[in-house]
């Protein structure tokens, strides 16, 4: 697989679980942007486990999913039904404490960043193949996981706390404990991104966990829609790859180019390209083609 | 309906001497109020006397500052809702009530969110008594009728299989006749051995279906009796039933 090639899909499978790591708080309307302070927590814990340590890539794939995990159900106890500009704020905190921590300590590299995290193959090559297949293993599962959420009593009980949280509750359900673990499973991929994306680069830099890269997960999200799981799939490879396309010295608009798409879509598509709707239609179509064959 | 101005023997609620604020806005004071488990009890009083916020109380979704709450002789004064709902205690919310862009099944499945297993004996209990929703089921929550909707918010609060039902101003904004429904409805399930407290602004017809009533004002239990001796007091008809 040509690098090239290679770090285009090994990203947007990264891309795609870093939006489902949004998508999930945002059920009850939470923007958890602690995530991406997840991945950089994760994925330079992991890189260090992997470099002094000598852990195997297995070994630290767990620990940064479990270490995600931690760190979001610890937070979520003080912001599991926090107001949503509230949740937006302790993960700037986040974000811009783990940046600085990341930038000053010499273990990881400091603003220079980290380098030489080790293949886990013998070739280059082989080290890609495996990367590619564990990336897009890791969307298959957390797909079918977020799926099988959003079809059960849970995920309908969180569509109602999206539309009305103090109504939802009048039926019994636990506003608080259903945020807890929504920001918990969001944190627990973001930590899983951290260390995908650490053996995909092969070397980490702290301005890579930023902002910017806040506004690149949302938006793939809004424009490909937040109702349901699906949007992404769509959205990623479009908006991932369209600027390769583009010639070299539009690139570097990149982020101008997705806020303007950003802002358009809200206007005329609030709910994005994907919404429920849309789904159904999908599915009494597919439905209706299986049952005339 | 064999109404008697004494509480009964063994109730299935007792409230003593609730009191509940809102930050400074002090919205229960001392209330006390009981319900027997095969009754009806009507809450009357004008805007801002606290019936809501004493419905919610009881299901657990504020916590007073003092007082007490009992269902079916045990405790339940800082229990929180979802334990309550599960023990058989369920809310028809005023107004809003249900998620207009859900399904009218989704909508009823949520109000089984505690008992998704007895799901579909529930169901079919509730499309017993709303054949409508039936063939509404796969229908937006929002295509509902006024009338419709507050049948689904009725039907979503007996999913959870309940043995206290507190139903927010059942009437409000719908046109007599789908009153007359709603209210002869309640009336049944109360036959079928459901205990209801209903609050209300519009008195008349709650006093008609209901054994006892209390009357809140700005927080306190003013009055309480017999739903037929009530219809009779003079500030009663002159404040709530109308001329
Ligand atoms: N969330 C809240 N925050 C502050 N004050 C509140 C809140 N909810 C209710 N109140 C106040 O508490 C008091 C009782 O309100 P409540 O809604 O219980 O009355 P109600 O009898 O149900 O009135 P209505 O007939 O208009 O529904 C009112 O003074 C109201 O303004
Ligand atoms: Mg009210």
């Amino acid at each position: 697989m040509p690098l090239s090639i290679f770090y285009f899909l090994a990203v947007a499978g990264i891309n795609i679980l870093m939006s489902w790591s949004l998508y999930l708080p945002y059920r009850v309307q939470q923007l958890h942007f602690m995530t991406v302070a997840n991945m950089t927590i994760s994925g330079y814990i992991g890189a260090y486990a992997a470099l002094n340590w000598g852990w195997p890539f297995a070994a630290v794939l767990l620990l940064g999913v479990l270490l995600g995990a931690l760190v979001g159900f610890v937070t979520s106890f003080a912001i599991g039904d926090a107001p949503a500009f509230a949740v937006v704020i302790v993960g700037f905190t986040f974000i811009y404490i783990t940046k600085t921590i990341v930038e000053n300590m010499d273990a990881f590299g400091g603003t220079m960043g980290l380098f030489g995290i080790p293949k886990i193959a013998a070739t280059p090559g082989g080290h890609r193949w495996i990367m590619f297949a564990v990336i897009y293993a890791s969307v298959i599962v957390v797909g079918a996981l977020i799926h099988r959420f959003d079809t059960s009593r849970l995920g309908r009980a969180t569509s109602a706390i999206f539309v009305d949280k103090n109504l939802a509750a009048t039926f019994g359900v636990d506003v608080k404990k259903m945020g807890m673990g929504l920001q918990t499973a969001a944190s627990a991929i973001g930590g899983l991104c951290g260390v995908l994306y650490a053996f995909t680069m092969r070397s980490l830099f702290p301005e890579f966990f930023t902002f910017h890269y806040i506004g690149i997960a949302m938006t793939m999200l809004f424009i490909g829609g937040y109702t349901t799981q699906w949007g992404v799939l769509l959205s990623v490879p479009i908006l991932w790859g369209l600027p390769f396309l583009l010639p070299e010295s539009v690139q570097s608009w990149r982020i101008v180019i997705y806020g303007v798409l950003l802002v358009v879509i809200l206007l005329i598509k609030p709910e994005g390209i994907v919404t429920r709707p849309l789904i159904r239609r999908v599915g009494t179509l597919l439905g209706a083609r299986k049952r005339a064959s | 309906m064999g109404a008697s101005n004494t509480a009964p023997d063994r109730p299935i609620l007792a409230v003593d001497g609730l009191s509940v604020s809102y930050g400074h806005v002090q919205a229960l004071r001392n209330a006390s109020i009981t319900i027997g488990s095969g009754e009806i009890v009507v809450l009357l009083g004008a805007n801002g006397a606290g019936k809501t916020t004493l419905m919610e109380s009881i299901l657990g979704i504020h916590t007073p500052h003092s007082g007490s709450i009992s269902f079916d002789g045990t405790d339940i004064t800082r229990v929180p809702a979802d334990r309550n709902v599960r023990s058989g205690i369920s809310l028809v919310p005023e107004g809003r009530g249900i998620f207009s862009s859900m399904t009218v099944l989704d909508n009823l499945l949520l109000g089984a969110h505690h008992n998704l297993q007895e799901s579909p004996a529930r169901l079919d209990r509730v499309f017993h008594w709303f054949p409508v929703l039936r063939e509404r089921q796969q229908q937006m929550a929002g295509t509902l009728s006024g009338g419709e909707r507050r049948m689904l918010a009725i039907g979503r609060a007996l999913m959870s299989r309940p043995r206290l039902i507190l139903i927010d101003e059942p009437s409000i904004g719908l046109a007599p006749k789908i009153v007359n429904d709603i209210f002869a409805i309640i009336a049944d399930l109360n036959a079928e051995g459901y205990a209801i407290l209903l609050s209300e602004q519009n008195a008349y017809k709650a006093l008609k279906t209901s054994n006892r009533g209390y009357v809140l004002e700005t927080g306190r239990v003013v009055l309480e009796g017999a739903s037929a001796e009530l219809l009779d007091d003079p500030g009663i008809k002159a404040a709530y039933v109308g001329a």
